[in-house]
């Protein structure tokens, strides 16, 4: 009954982070909620009986590639822009 | 660990770069480009040996099934394919070594350029959706590197970013078909799907067919999806352009051969109809915009897109006759194409522009380049004693076989159209000089010789001796049409 | 256990957020992410096909092609980033429809 409650939660929780990432007008505040997603997909694969996924998709995405998002934007953008 | 084809690419291109580390910055062009050369040579070598066994029976690797079912299948289809990217790899290495001597970090282009090769050559050798997306990857990402290779020219970026966010939608898109096709078979071995897909036409199969062929599409320049294609061939260094249009974007329509022929027989009726209106919509498009460039590399990619239509028109008649003329196309185009890039390559690196007026005249500067450059456009328009004129024959035959004779009168009617800009690049070769601008422009270097005129003289060879290439192709056709022969 | 079609609901869903985002959106950074969210949505479609066929297992196969898929898709987003900060210093903006030296 709680894993039902928690794994809806879960999907319910990554569509939202997906869209909050691409309509957020603050490109640092989308970079977050994206890093919040992929954790949310990670939790999924781990309630999938799939753990060994779980830890890689937690390792390189929201960790390197979500290093490499926020490096690319300090590089270009900055903090006092605000882009679309 | 795979076969020596496959293996000896990648240990080369390990060794390329740690080579070219401890070659002095001046001639590490030239050692690098001989050392990758001898890579593909082993292959070819090897490739061309082991020839006659595939023609009874293909390899497979590993020998027995596991529980995981990827394999490597060695076999006449993805040979013709891998012949051609090993070929046009080794003669864009040879050119390259004179070519970039210029450029920077030239030890990891030819390294970049030889996994490339080895993506196409096991993409083309897989025997199951696995062991292809990697394979297909590993060509995909190389190839953004390469075609943004000189990042210090602004359009070379645009045209990679442009180049990156579309063919990454594709390779999500074939991602998304193949887990659709998982869920609906439950493996991924290309035969074993085939046969588990015999019963039912369910929407899912349709989706997952969709999905494929938009995926894989993109690459192969089908019309929606080939906003790429001018840029991304136009801003290449022109190797990578040969080696981007003559056997990349081969590789894409081949893979959509295999699955279509393979899995998807099912639904037969449905994807002959859209492959015909996909095919005219090529020819189409790309005939009539190609009559409005000035830049010859872009006149060059439209040209491609519109004789990936023709290819087309084979695969829309769905006989065997069909499809051995369209692989015989595929093959035939790849050579032609890459010819016509690496003869444009010569004439920039010596007057360094790509504009079709400021070439004018300059056949009698550089009459060997004009020469192979006449080759190959006489090629691509249809000329007889070459290449490009029997396999447009077979594809009108094919059509006529089929009951499509609409689709073979369009195919003369387009390429009469294409002939338009063709001409147009055989007048500013021939032409008289217009002013001093081209005196001191001398031939092109031996190096970037030797590859063009090889080109030129295999082009001439299979138009008058067209026998090996064509059982080549029969042969492949007949084991792509059934799939029975490879469970 | 939420019924199957819950999850294939779910990928079908991020599929489209990430081609409307693809679609619409300016910034180059938010391209990227638009296609990594395609990536994850295919990933998901895997775990969840292969999980619902036999109960509490799932296939290696299905594992073993989504943990390399992931790590192309990190060599992408790479190369595409090393790129977005090349066409900065080119072109001092990061909006797509401002790059169009390449015309016709």
């Amino acid at each position: 009954m709680l894993a039902d409650v928690a794994q809806f939660a879960l999907i319910a929780s990554t569509i939202a982070f997906a869209l909050l990432s691409i309509e957020v007008k603050n490109l640092f505040h989308a970079v977050i909620f994206f890093a919040l997603m992929c954790i949310s997909i990670g939790a999924i694969f781990w309630m999938l009986n799939a753990p060994y996924l779980a830890v890689f998709q937690l390792a390189i995405y929201a960790g390197a590639v979500v290093a490499l998002l926020l490096a690319t934007v300090i590089l270009t953008v900055g903090k006092e822009r605000e882009m679309k | 660990m795979f076969t020596p084809i496959i293996d000896s690419l990648f240990i080369f291109s390990i060794i390329t770069p740690i080579i070219g580390f401890f070659t002095p910055k001046k001639s590490s062009c030239l050692i690098c480009g001989a050392v990758s050369a001898g890579g593909y040579i082993i292959s070819m070598a090897y490739l061309l040996h082991i020839l006659p066994q595939i023609l009874t029976s293909p390899i497979r690797i590993p020998m027995e099934t596991s529980a995981v079912s990827t394999s490597i299948v060695i076999d006449v289809p993805g040979s013709l394919m891998s012949l051609l990217a090993l070929a046009l790899g080794l003669f864009a290495t040879i050119y390259s070594m004179r070519f970039m001597e210029r450029d920077s970090g030239t030890p990891l282009y030819y390294s970049l350029l030889m996994a490339m090769v080895t993506g196409i050559v096991g993409a083309s050798y897989s025997g199951d959706l696995f062991t292809l997306f990697i394979f297909w990857e590993l060509m995909c990402i190389t190839s953004y590197v390469l075609v943004g290779f000189r990042r210090n020219v602004k359009e070379s970026v645009e045209a990679a970013i442009k180049y990156m966010l579309m063919s990454g939608v594709g390779s999500a898109t074939i991602l998304f078909g193949m887990s659709l096709l998982y869920g609906l078979t439950g493996t991924l071995n290309l035969p074993r799907i085939a046969l588990s897909l015999k019963a039912g036409g369910e929407p899912w199969l349709y989706a997952s067919l969709g999905m494929l062929i938009t995926g894989f599409g993109i690459k192969a320049a089908i019309v929606p999806l080939h906003v790429w294609v001018p840029d991304a061939y136009a801003a290449a260094p022109s190797p990578i352009s040969a080696i981007i249009a003559g056997a990349s974007t081969e590789l894409a329509v081949f893979v959509i051969c295999k699955l279509l022929f393979f899995i998807f027989p099912v639904i037969k009726v449905s994807w002959m109809e859209f492959f015909s209106v996909f095919a005219v919509l090529n020819m189409v498009l790309g005939n009539i915009v190609g009559l409005l460039q000035n830049d010859v590399k872009r006149m060059l990619a439209y040209s491609s897109v519109a004789h990936i239509g023709y290819i087309f028109i084979g695969i829309a008649a769905g006989t065997k006759l069909g499809l051995t003329a369209s692989l015989l196309h595929m093959f035939n185009h790849g050579l032609m194409k890459a010819l016509a890039f690496l003869c444009m390559g010569a004439i920039i690196y010596r007057i360094g522009s790509r504009n079709l007026e400021d070439m004018a005249g300059i056949g009698r500067r550089m009459p060997i380049t004009s020469t192979a450059f006449t080759i190959a456009v006489l090629g691509l328009i249809g000329m007889p004693p070459l290449n490009g004129f029997i396999s447009k024959l077979l594809l009108f035959m094919s059509c006529l076989d089929s009951g499509m004779l609409w689709l073979g009168i369009l195919l003369i009617i387009f390429s009469a159209v294409s002939t338009g800009y063709y001409i147009r690049i055989l007048k500013a070769l021939i032409a008289a000089p217009r002013d001093e601008r081209l005196s001191d422009v001398k031939e092109a270097p031996i190096l970037i010789l030797i590859p063009i005129c090889c080109l030129a003289f295999l082009m001439i060879l299979l138009g008058i001796w067209p026998d090996p290439i064509l059982r080549f192709a029969e042969e492949s056709s007949s084991w792509l049409m059934e799939v029975g022969r490879y469970a | 256990m939420p019924s199957f079609s819950a999850y294939l609901a779910c990928a079908i869903i991020l599929y489209i957020i990430g081609l409307y985002c693809l679609v619409t959106k300016r910034n180059l950074i938010r391209l990227v992410m638009g296609v990594e969210i395609l990536i994850n949505a295919a990933h998901i479609n895997f775990i969840a096909f292969s999980a619902y066929w036999v109960p509490g297992f799932i296939d290696p196969l299905a594992r073993s092609i989504v943990i390399v898929s992931i790590g192309l898709a990190g060599c992408f987003g790479a190369v595409l980033l090393s790129f977005t900060v090349y066409a900065y210093r080119h072109y001092g903006t990061l909006d797509v429809r401002r790059m169009r030296e390449l015309r016709g």
